[in-house]
């Protein structure tokens, strides 16, 4: 690659990271990466990732996508414990 | 052939990319000194329970409003730094929930908060003590004993604080967090009979409304808060309740957030401090998209500080992130965006109710 095409390239890096200092990106496009996530808590649905890791925190361990315990309970997909996970969330399974 | 103006400005660009990178990798900490992070002695002075606020220091005072998750590992740190409060999940026996908790607050001059979410239909000792559920309470009295029961075994395991009880008059999730019928009369009892063992009642989720199963963010979904939505916080703030949780929707009507968070509205709590003059939580800071909202983390812990919230609940409990908060709130006060007239209320606020007489003069 000739050098004054590496340059406009280069061109283009600076300018996203320089905006991306002022003006987040991930703002723009969204932070998920794991597409749609949610949970289901005592049998409702929730459209909130956070909210099920938080609640899933609670339990000492979950098994087979549940967590369970007298009156509460917690069915996810295993990309919803992977998501927490990844987000910082101390959730067991 | 080389093209030397192109090389040299190839040179010139990556040495920028590099710079730019570094300063992405710590936006937050842009304009922070990081070394000054450093921890500090802790003198503070105490005599017989009363407190020399001045003996703390700036960041000592802004560790003071932080809870956050009780990871053992992470002990001697949350104290170096004088975290205010320490949360507890669910453990299998009374004695691991024991030990932990006198782990943590040895040595501490001015005691974590302990705090733990025994709630309507959550039961984190499960394993060893069952409880009613809120809905199967029939009345006042039977509130006033359960209030009772789970604060002598919350005492005796050696917490001080119940995030507890729920008072939202909507629950389409749980179903079962709140009491049920006359929510505002049974949930009074119920902080009478917690508080009567020494423990703080947390009334939550202020000004009403659990989550309804939708991210406000996506949908921006407002929630109408009315009178009757209110009642149960003015029944038990005229019971003595010392602690309100503030909620992360966006509301309107009776408590109107002005199109923000309720946890980062001015509004909404000021409308709270009207009648109450006890402590202010926040929910957790991580749930209900308040931080998709922010997409600035660093714009969101201001905002909460100014909205008048005491203490911030945090989960994220890694120490490098508490740093990040008290450097975050540190540099603010720095640069005037927060009063620190702001702090020194919080933190009497938080040391009065952990049972201190707060002074600012040397003792």
């Amino acid at each position: 690659m000739e050098t004054k095409s590496i340059n406009y390239v280069l061109f283009i890096v600076v300018f996203v990271l320089a905006l991306n200092l002022v003006y987040p990106l991930g703002r723009a496009y969204g932070k998920l990466t794991f597409g749609d996530l949610g949970c289901e808590i005592n049998g409702a649905y929730v459209d909130d990732a956070n909210l099920c890791c938080h609640e899933m925190g609670r339990f000492p361990g979950c098994f087979d996508n549940k967590c369970d315990s007298d009156n509460y309970q917690i069915v996810a997909n295993k990309q919803m414990f992977r998501y927490c996970k990844a987000s910082g969330y101390d959730v067991r399974y | 052939m080389l093209d030397i103006n192109n090389d040299k400005l190839t040179v010139v660009l990556l040495i920028v990319i590099a710079l730019l990178g570094i300063l992405n990798l710590n936006k937050d900490m842009v304009g922070m000194n990081v070394l000054e992070l450093g921890l500090e002695d802790r003198n503070f002075e105490i005599k017989d329970n009363v407190i020399n606020l001045n003996s703390l220091t700036l960041k000592q005072k802004i560790g003071q409003m932080i809870f956050t998750l009780a990871k053992p590992e992470n002990k001697d740190l949350l104290q170096e730094m004088n975290v205010g409060g320490i949360y507890f999940w669910k453990k299998n026996t009374e004695n691991t929930y024991s030990n932990d908790i006198r782990y943590f607050q040895e040595n501490m001059e001015i005691p974590f908060f302990v705090g733990v979410d025994l709630e309507g239909c959550w039961n984190p000792f499960e394993d060893f003590y069952k409880f009613p559920m809120f809905k199967e309470i029939k009345d006042e009295n039977e509130a006033y004993e359960l209030g009772k029961e789970q604060g002598l075994l919350l005492k005796k395991l050696g917490f001080n604080i119940n995030f507890s009880p729920v008072v939202d008059r909507e629950d389409k999730i749980w179903k079962c967090r709140s009491f049920e019928g006359d929510i505002e009369r049974k949930a009074a009892y119920y902080v009478r009979g917690l508080q009567n063992q020494g423990i703080i009642a947390t009334a939550k989720h202020y000004p009403g409304k659990t989550l309804i199963g939708k991210d406000p963010h996506k949908d921006i979904e407002f929630t109408i808060i009315n009178e009757d939505d209110l009642k149960p916080f003015e029944w038990t703030i005229k019971s003595g309740v010392k602690a309100v949780m503030i909620n992360h929707l966006i509301s309107r009507g009776a408590a109107d957030s002005e199109y923000k968070p309720s946890v980062v509205s001015k509004s909404v709590i000021s409308g709270l401090k009207k009648d109450f003059t006890g402590l202010v939580l926040t929910d957790e800071v991580r749930m209900a998209g308040l931080k998709d909202f922010y997409g600035d983390e660093r714009r969101m812990y201001v905002d909460l500080v100014n909205a008048g919230n005491d203490v911030i609940l945090d989960f994220n409990a890694e120490p490098w992130h508490i740093y990040k908060i008290v450097a975050i709130i540190e540099n603010a006060i720095n640069l005037g965006e927060i009063k620190e007239d702001r702090i020194d209320d919080a933190v009497t606020n938080i040391l009065k109710t952990k049972g201190f007489k707060v002074v600012k003069r040397k003792l």
